[in-house]
């Protein structure tokens, strides 16, 4: 089963100089080509503390601690492409503390009853108990009366790719289909071991191999989560 | 004490919308209204539609709202990343290697790519040594599907961790091939 529609974003925390990613200075550094930039808006502007810009592909929001990027169709890399960017030619003074790449695949089930037996699949209502009885029953029922999965997640602790980390994988009903759709979500999250950051010393080094971590494992960690969504949705 | 309590209250004082110059009170809530709940610190949903305006000029009163956008959903069929080896008059040869789709995953081959796929925009960053991505989707919308390709090419830092690592072991072998006389 393969994915209707698929997102990815690139959450960085850590202390971000929230000046430092304003329009003029994507422009300065050439971050997005000139007609993006021609396209691009503030969804918000507040000095030193949040600029959010939307642009022709996608949105990036900085706060003082945390800077992200969405990207809505491929291809992803731009996302991490902007950030990296952003962060050594135009706010070097910021730093990275730990980072998430999440990506969403929306699926399109043929019917309901199809998507409930994914649900089923992944949550037997019978492990609930009577509750799980009722719940169950209602799956005749139509619209706002009948019951189900409404979120899951499963996680992967301390993946061996990475220092610190884990992968959740998130299940729920996606808004895009109708009663036909799924959404999963894969958060891929790094961050670098008490040990490791000990050795590192500075802050700014820490940030460094976090960074080399998005540069270098951003299209693994993709290609990964497209893996993990179509074997979560066919079950195989 | 006063002075940064004014400090923090002038940081707040404009909070506006990049399309209006109106300028509005701002609130903690405002700043909150931009964060996303989230169960984890480093999860963000990511955008689930895009959203096309069919018409773009306010469409005639006899339109219900409904017609006002589309919703068109893109199927990502398959991934390469290249880099350009050689640009000719009327196309480049470039690289591939296989990101994403079934086939295509792991493959590398060498391709000629017509410049007519390269939007003007990142024209100038056609050179040799360039890198880009190019993906072939399905774009499904009310009015069917269509298979559309896409060559984007990469916007990178002005230097990379691994060429400053390189340059300073460079610097070291230097420096220890001197000889002071």
């Amino acid at each position: 089963m393969k994915p209707a529609q698929t997102g990815v974003s690139v959450v960085l925390l850590g202390n971000f100089k929230v000046s430092d990613f304003e329009l003029d200075q994507i422009r300065s550094v050439k971050a997005l080509s000139e007609n993006d930039l021609d396209q691009a808006h503030y969804d918000g502007l507040l000095r030193e503390q949040l600029v959010s810009v939307t642009f022709p592909w996608g949105k990036m929001q900085v706060f003082t601690d945390r800077l992200s990027v969405e990207v809505g169709n491929a291809p992803f890399v731009r996302g991490p492409d902007l950030l990296l960017k952003m962060l050594r030619d135009a706010s070097p003074a910021s730093t990275v503390t730990k980072f998430g790449i999440n990506l969403t695949s929306h699926y399109r089930y043929d019917s309901i009853e199809a998507r409930d037996a994914f649900a089923v699949r992944l949550a037997p209502p019978a492990a609930w108990g009577w509750f799980g009885d009722e719940v169950a029953k209602s799956f005749k029922e139509r619209d706002d009366r009948h019951g189900g999965l409404m979120r899951i997640t499963m996680r992967q602790a301390a993946p061996s790719d990475r220092p610190k980390g884990w992968i959740d994988v998130t299940v729920e009903p996606s808004g895009l289909f109708g009663n036909q759709g799924v959404a999963i979500t894969v958060n891929d999250h790094y961050e670098v071991s008490l040990e490791e950051a000990e050795s590192l010393r500075s802050q700014r080094a820490i940030s460094e191999v976090l960074l080399a971590m998005v540069e270098g494992g951003f299209d693994n960690s993709v290609e990964r989560s497209f893996r993990i969504c179509d074997a979560v949705a066919g079950g195989v | 004490m006063q002075t940064a309590h004014l400090a923090a209250t002038d940081s707040r004082e404009y909070f506006r919308s990049a399309t209006t110059a109106d300028a509005a009170p701002v609130s903690d809530d405002m700043v909150r209204r931009f964060r996303r709940t989230q169960s984890s610190p480093t999860t963000q949903a990511v955008p689930e539609l895009h959203i096309s305006v069919a018409h773009p000029s306010p469409p005639p009163a006899t339109l219900p709202q409904e017609s006002l956008v589309e919703q068109v959903s893109t199927q990502l069929l398959a991934e390469w990343h290249g880099q350009v080896t050689e640009v000719l008059a009327s196309s480049f040869v470039a690289e591939l290697k296989g990101r994403h789709g079934e086939g295509v995953a792991g493959k590398e081959e060498v391709a000629v790519i017509p410049r007519d796929e390269v939007s003007p925009d990142d024209a100038e960053l056609l050179e040799p040594g360039a890198f880009f991505s190019l993906c072939i989707a399905y774009e499904q919308s009310s009015r069917g599907r269509r298979k559309f390709t896409t060559v984007v090419f990469r916007r990178l830092p002005a230097y990379r961790r691994e060429e400053l690592e390189e340059a300073r072991e460079r610097g070291r072998q230097i420096a220890r091939g001197l000889r002071l006389e």
